[in-house]
């Protein structure tokens, strides 16, 4: 009831305030919105969730988060780019928007945002069922390659971590398999593990736990070291050393803001989730599953996008995955 | 084992239970507002809380948000949940009667037997279950899915060439979107609003809630009939009666709420599928106001928070979109969910049964209590009640995604429902196409692809998978049970 | 067979071909996506569907054809005063959740929509705009603490309000 009478008298006064809103108090005065571009429940979901109340603590204001979900996270890129450039919205996002325009989604991807900070990283885990015969990636790609065709690999659709991880492989020399679309990760982890899918590239977060369980064999991790949560599985430059070229690279989290928004508001951001993501609870916990914390911004952030984007999408051009020519949208061939 | 009655025994957890079973009910019973959603809030809440107190709230919040999703389905026609679907059939043609109280009553009562079968499947069976639930492959799903959508038989009303069309519809209607399997647009127009495809709930709020609001409009001037609230509590005699029913109900419950994929919603309308062709001589025929077509459904879908539960605590899979937000949950208080989280920490399993439990128990309470003032709501007059249905509808959609373009979806399906049921069509087929639809299409093609695009190499591996053939000669019979035999036979004598 | 007992309303042979019309564009999207081509092309769903539909129609236009049609027209089964005006209410308050936020366009909707349809009650006039306005207020701030307040939804807030309200009003 309150509220309300306030809202209207506000309205009344509205004439003479009109002039005078532009210069507002310091940044951030008022709680701020965090679009999550992902599901409940998922990794970016559960990694912002996880940063946010250290950042708030930093930042001094509250940032309510809402998940707005759909066409790879365009859905939610897009309704952040429709509100205002005050400092007020943040994107809560991962690696898709860098593939938008290379696969037509969307025309509005990270060149309409500026990153304020990538919080981790995750590292591809190439796992395998648990009766196949291989130990190690080498024999899965020979396997593959004398038998085209029937191995089964679970996907996650084009342009996600096992379609690019596998076509990434193949540029070492090509193979031909069965890539099944599952709806993410889980899923596609269960269909290994009944035996509906032969082999797949999961995040390490998310298959750590299910190789330490001997539920699923892991053959390699998509890195140039072995990684602290796999012990004893080697990294896939032991049997495929031109693969470090493409590395890193993997699923990564962050959070962006429109391009254009102050410059006082980009600096208080930046700040505070740098602290966040530095508080102990917060690597603790990435690193304890898998990720490697990031905690970057600015020209490091912008550099690291870039080359992920450039290896990614010519990656895709030339597996002939790619709907538009990376060279047409002026992607850079990665050096 | 002894941390089973660690919710019971700690006044804390007793009381956080206590307090997520009541806000789920009411969570429930608001449309719009999810379980999913209020979960992933609580996490965000609970976050420097001890886990066992978060967990306890969320298990209350699940088990009071299944169930409250009959309430509005029950009352309006509007089914505050996915899950609760299937109980707008014939829970609110009960409340046109001016039975809402018994049908409340009743829905509690079973909804509890539903969710203990739950809780008993998860503590004696959990591992069993969770490796049966791998055994589906997409092929599996399939013939679950294309089960499921045999319901359009029995949903049809006055014409079966009507309930196709509307449920063929339905399926047309849960594809807009982005294709999940290869990203391509479909039914998008090229517009990036379109691309998150229009939620089921949207639908489900418009054709069933709006469209029904608008044809009251047509009663305007009739009052509102007595809703009879002598007798909340259903009799013993009731509820050993269909005892039998509801212990079948609660089966095909958690098993489809084991199935990673499939939930409460999909559980709930197979049960009444089942229901619809086991029972010989329901108390009205379906449709009309049976308490059997009341209590399918109510018992499976709360025994399938039990069953989605099992892939969660046993393998680390989610069961359902719930339960990938606790899945979050636990990661975020630092566990390692996955299959170790059984071995390594048992009493977490333990007293996750227990909550569960307790929370069934503080369900019958507080679902029992208050079902007066709510049956009373329906004898609000129209003009008073239509527009405040309208507003909560508009409301309820919004909140599912934050997004206006579904509201002008759920406002153009009301009309458009309304269309449907003045020239004779049923909408429910519209909503089971939308619910199984999109899981047709994906494991088609999941099946389809996994044999490289050779359908006699799709028939051999199901002929050599025995789930499969099962499943198949089960759907065999469901489809030779729909055929009116005795008709035939006449039609052909003749 | 059963459609003998019913009597044809006004506009359903139009709305049979309406039905018809939807089905042949679900067909088309599918044949875009290559639903004649693969088994498993993005289009086979959307195809198969669309097949069902323009068959049922079909089916459903001729039974359309052999019912006797009620006497009453369009206006007075189908659209009514009450439920005509009603949609037309509806119409314009969702095209104003944006513009104006959830709170303004709720409020009037509401009381505009209890007002009329309870017009010609037992109430007087000035007692029947008291109560409507009472309960729309209820229930907007209803609305606002249980979605707002509680599950953090961020309702409509209205651009038009955003030039003309101080900072620290909007999200």
């Amino acid at each position: 009831m309150m509220h309300r009478r306030m809202l209207l008298g506000g309205l009344a006064a509205a004439p003479l305030l009109g002039a005078t809103t532009a210069r507002a108090q310091a940044f951030p005065s008022r709680d701020l919105l965090g679009v999550i571009q992902w599901g409940a429940g998922g990794a970016t979901d559960v990694t912002g969730r996880a940063v946010t109340p250290h950042v708030e603590a930093a930042l001094g204001q509250k940032i309510v988060l809402q998940n707005r979900t759909g066409g790879t996270g365009a859905i939610g890129l897009t309704y952040v780019h429709g509100l205002p450039s005050d400092g007020y919205t943040l994107l809560y996002g991962a690696e898709n928007p860098l593939l938008y325009k290379v696969l037509n989604i969307s025309q509005l991807d990270y060149t309409n945002f500026t990153p304020i900070c990538l919080l981790a990283r995750s590292v591809p885990v190439i796992v395998a069922n648990k009766d196949k015969p291989w130990n190690t990636l080498k024999e899965l790609v020979d396997d593959m390659k004398r038998n085209p065709g029937r191995i089964r690999m679970a996907s996650t659709g084009p342009g996600g971590q096992a379609h690019v991880v596998s076509t990434m492989i193949a540029s070492t020399g090509a193979f031909r398999h069965i890539s099944v679309p599952f709806d993410g990760e889980g899923p596609g982890l269960t269909a290994l593990q009944g035996g509906h899918a032969d082999w797949m590239t999961v995040g390490s977060g998310a298959v750590a736990e299910h190789v330490r369980a001997g539920r699923v064999k892991a053959l390699a991790v998509f890195n140039e070291t072995p990684l602290p949560s796999l012990p004893g599985v080697p990294p896939a430059t032991a049997d495929f050393p031109e693969l470090a070229r493409l590395m890193p690279w993997g699923s990564f989290y962050g959070v962006w803001a429109k391009k254009d928004i102050p410059d006082e508001a980009r600096e208080k951001l930046v700040a505070a989730f740098r602290t966040g993501t530095a508080n102990p609870q917060f690597t603790q916990l990435m690193t304890g599953n898998g990720n490697v914390v990031m905690n970057t911004s600015g020209a490091e952030a912008e550099a690291f996008l870039a080359r992920w984007q450039s290896v990614t999408a010519w990656i895709l051009q030339e597996a002939g995955a790619a709907r538009t020519d990376p060279a047409t949208l002026n992607i850079p061939r990665p050096s | 084992m002894g941390f089973f009655l660690l919710s019971w025994l700690d006044p804390s957890l007793l009381m956080l239970t206590a307090a997520g079973t009541l806000a789920g009910i009411y969570i429930g019973a608001i449309p719009g507002l999810s379980v999913t959603m209020a979960a992933s809030i609580l996490i965000s809440f609970t976050f420097a809380w001890e886990v066992n107190a978060a967990l306890a709230l969320i298990a209350g919040v699940f088990t009071g948000g299944v169930y409250g999703g009959s309430r509005s389905a029950i009352l309006l026609n509007i089914p505050g949940a996915p899950a609760a679907i299937a109980s707008a059939l014939d829970g609110y043609p009960l409340a046109r009667r001016g039975e809402a109280g018994v049908a409340i009553g009743l829905s509690t009562v079973m909804s509890v037997l539903g969710g203990f079968i739950g809780v008993i499947a998860l503590a004696v069976a959990a591992p069993v279950i969770s490796e049966f639930a791998l055994l589906f492959a997409p092929r599996d799903y399939l013939l679950l899915a294309v089960m499921g959508l045999l319901l359009v038989g029995t949903l049809s009303g006055e014409s079966l060439a009507k309930g196709l069309f509307a449920g063929a519809l339905g399926i047309a209607l849960g594809m807009v979107g982005l294709d999940p399997m290869t990203a391509e647009g479909r039914f998008t127009l090229g517009t990036v609003q379109l691309m998150a495809g229009i939620p089921y709930v949207a639908a489900m709020i418009g054709f069933f809630g709006v469209s029904e609001a608008l044809v009251q409009l047509h009663n305007l001037r009739v009052k509102p009939v007595k809703q009879d609230v002598s007798r909340i509590i259903p009799p013993w005699r009731l509820i050993r009666k269909y005892l039998p029913l509801s212990l079948r109900s609660s089966l095909i419950g958690v098993v489809i709420g084991a199935l990673p994929g499939t939930g409460g919603d999909i559980a709930a309308l197979m049960a009444y599928d089942q229901a619809k062709r086991t029972v010989k001589n329901p108390s009205r025929p379906f449709g009309e106001g049976a308490y059997e077509g009341l209590i399918a459904p109510e018992s499976a879908n709360n025994a399938a928070v039990g069953g989605a539960y099992v892939p969660m605590l046993t393998l680390g899979i989610p069961g359902d979109a719930v339960t990938a937000v606790i899945l979050g949950a636990l990661f975020i208080h630092g566990l390692k969910p996955g299959p170790m989280l059984m071995i390594e920490t048992p009493h977490l399993f333990w007293f996750t049964v227990g909550n569960l439990a307790l929370a069934n128990i503080f369900l019958l309470v507080f679902g029992l209590t208050g079902i007066r003032a709510f049956a009373k709501l329906v004898e609000c007059p129209p003009s008073v009640l239509i527009p405040l249905i309208l507003v909560l509808s508009v409301v309820g959609t919004y909140s599912i995604q934050n997004s206006v373009v579904d509201v002008y979806f759920m406002l153009g399906f009301g009309i458009f429902g309304y269309l449907l049921k003045m020239y004779g069509f049923q909408v429910g087929p519209v909503i089971l196409g939308m619910i199984l639809g999109p899981m047709i299409d994906v494991s088609w093609r999941r099946a389809v692809i996994s044999v490289g695009d050779d359908l006699g190499f799709l028939v051999e591996e199901a002929v050599a998978s025995p789930l499969t053939m099962v499943l198949m000669a089960f759907m065999a019979f469901l489809l030779l049970s729909q055929v009116k035999w005795r008709a035939l036979g006449r039609r052909l004598r003749s | 067979m059963h459609d003998q007992r019913r009597r044809r309303e006004p506009g359903e042979t139009l709305f049979g071909f309406v039905l018809l019309l939807m089905s042949l564009a679900v067909m088309a999207e599918g044949h875009r996506l290559r639903g004649f081509e693969e088994v498993s092309a993005p289009g086979i769903t959307p195809l198969a569907a669309g097949v069902v539909m323009a068959i049922s129609a079909l089916v459903i236009i001729l039974r359309t054809r052999t019912l006797v049609p009620t006497e009453a027209g369009f206006a007075t089964r189908i659209a009514p005063r009450d439920i005509a005006l009603s949609v037309l209410m509806i119409a314009i308050y969702m095209a104003l959740l944006e513009p104006i936020g959830f709170h303004i366009a709720t409020f009037a909707f509401l009381s505009a929509l209890i007002l009329y349809l309870r017009r010609g009650g037992p109430a007087s006039p000035l007692r029947g705009l008291g109560f409507a306005l009472l309960l729309a207020l209820v229930s907007v701030v209803a609305v606002h603490v249980v979605f707002r307040m509680v599950f953090t939804v961020v309702l409509p807030q209205g651009w038009m309000l955003r030039s003309i309200l101080p900072p620290g009003w909007l999200l």
